[in-house]
């Protein structure tokens, strides 16, 4: 005989059809013995016919031009980098003394000249081979990277549990996960993803389930428009808080 | 939309065709816009998320392999615009009404926008839509994320566990957990349902 809680656990899958006949009799025979959990799947049949009416809303006025406005802006963003990329070096920027390209190059030409005051004094530093590092130290270009990159692990009481990402890409290209590296014990594991975007402005919070708790740090590979991919280090920490009775 | 209309378009968003992108997202908004709602239960906030939403798909479109439905990855997208949103301002302080503009010489109080429905449509017959809505924005995020992209959405649990990344037997209890739940909360007003 079927008890009140195994029923009400089938309660879903019988209301849409989807028990094998056995237990859909099962199911139906205890809803007509048992008062409380005929009642209950009353109340769900009701809840359940509500949900799927619910009217739906309609997006404000304006809605689309905004929109496209704001893609629009995007792309403009994307066809000045694409163009600046083309032409290699804005020389043009450098003579436009309000332009950021101004500034910058200012500041980095008196800092070359600071230096090649060191360089007076000090012969062994060379300071066009320290910016020469500097720059050439940098990601290639086009190479997707992350700002910040941790994890937290919570677990289900089952052996299992979930991972929690936080990750924050880099200005520059989109950059997606494509595949999540751990070990478990002396077990590689490859989880491939299906290329989460990252965000650039603030931390993105990615939640995955693990049937066992990683026993190393974790490595993301990373993905960037023309198939560049990357891998970057994520530290696992403990999580600060304790896990949401949901998770 | 058929499948292969809509991959020629996405291929054409692709190669940064501005009509495409108008056309694929004009096809999606009102979709986008209602999720982003039974998410949030704030109309201000789903336009936010909506617009937010449509930018990230804009930005990441290129690392769109075209594995899973281009609606599934689009859903994804928005809940975890919600979830990061919702994690960023949960303790975020809200807007005073008392509060008082400075203007350039006088002081005027702050006039806000109710851009929900008015007093007068939801005596009309949008109070049983109302309860089950504070009903649904009660549950835990994502018992409440499975049961609109299901009901409201009409996504499988296969897709939705694409969607929210959970195994397939997951989704299945956390939805009738979910359903149950409102049952629970909803019994009281049954006279309304």
């Amino acid at each position: 005989m079927m008890q009140c809680k195994q029923a009400q656990e089938l309660f879903s899958d019988y209301i849409a059809g989807q028990l094998d006949p056995a237990l859909n009799v099962s199911v139906e025979n205890h809803t007509r013995s048992c008062e409380t959990c005929g009642a209950e799947i009353a109340g769900l049949r009701r809840v359940w016919s509500s949900l799927d009416t619910l009217p739906s809303v309609e997006p404000p006025s304006f809605f689309h031009e905004n929109l496209m406005h704001r893609i629009n802006m995007e792309m403009d963003k994307v066809e000045e980098a694409a163009q600046l990329k083309r032409v290699g070096w804005n020389w043009r920027a450098l003579f436009q003394p309000r332009s950021p390209v101004f500034a910058a190059a200012a500041v980095a030409l008196l800092a070359l000249v600071g230096m090649g005051g060191l360089h007076v004094q000090h012969a062994s530093l060379d300071p066009l081979g320290a910016a020469w590092h500097l720059l050439s130290s940098k990601a290639p270009a086009g190479a997707p990277a992350l700002q910040t990159a941790r994890a937290e692990w919570h677990p289900n009481g089952q052996g299992g549990g979930t991972l929690t990402l936080y990750v924050q890409a880099q200005s520059g290209p989109a950059v997606g996960v494509s595949a999540l590296n751990y070990h478990v014990g002396s077990h590689k594991r490859v989880l491939p993803e299906s290329d989460m975007p990252i965000a650039t402005d603030h931390e993105t919070t990615l939640s995955i389930p693990l049937d066992a708790r990683p026993t190393s740090d974790l490595t993301l590979t990373l993905s960037a428009p023309g198939g560049v991919t990357a891998t970057a280090p994520v530290t696992l920490m403990e999580p600060v808080s304790a896990p949401s009775a949901d998770h | 939309m058929a499948d292969t209309n809509e991959k020629l378009l996405i291929d054409r968003c692709k190669r940064g065709d501005r009509d495409a992108f108008d056309t694929l997202f004009r096809s999606y908004e009102k979709r986008v816009y209602n999720l982003a709602y039974r998410l949030s239960g704030n109309y201000d906030e789903a336009q936010d998320i909506s617009l937010d939403s449509f930018v990230r798909v804009f930005q990441a479109l290129k690392l769109f392999r075209g594995d899973a439905n281009f609606s599934t990855w689009l859903f994804r997208i928005v809940t975890n615009v919600y979830l990061d949103r919702r994690k960023r301002t949960r303790n975020k302080q809200h807007l005073s009404l008392e509060e008082y503009i400075e203007l350039d010489e006088n002081s005027v109080a702050r006039q806000v926008e109710d851009p929900g429905p008015t007093p007068d449509r939801v005596a009309e017959g949008h109070e049983r839509s109302d309860m089950l809505q504070q009903a649904i924005a009660a549950l835990p995020d994502y018992q409440r994320t499975m049961v609109i992209l299901y009901h409201t959405e009409g996504l499988s649990y296969d897709e939705i566990a694409e969607v929210l990344s959970l195994p397939i037997g997951t989704v299945k209890s956390r939805l009738n957990r979910a359903r149950l739940t409102l049952r629970e909360k909803l019994e009281p007003l049954k006279e309304l349902f």
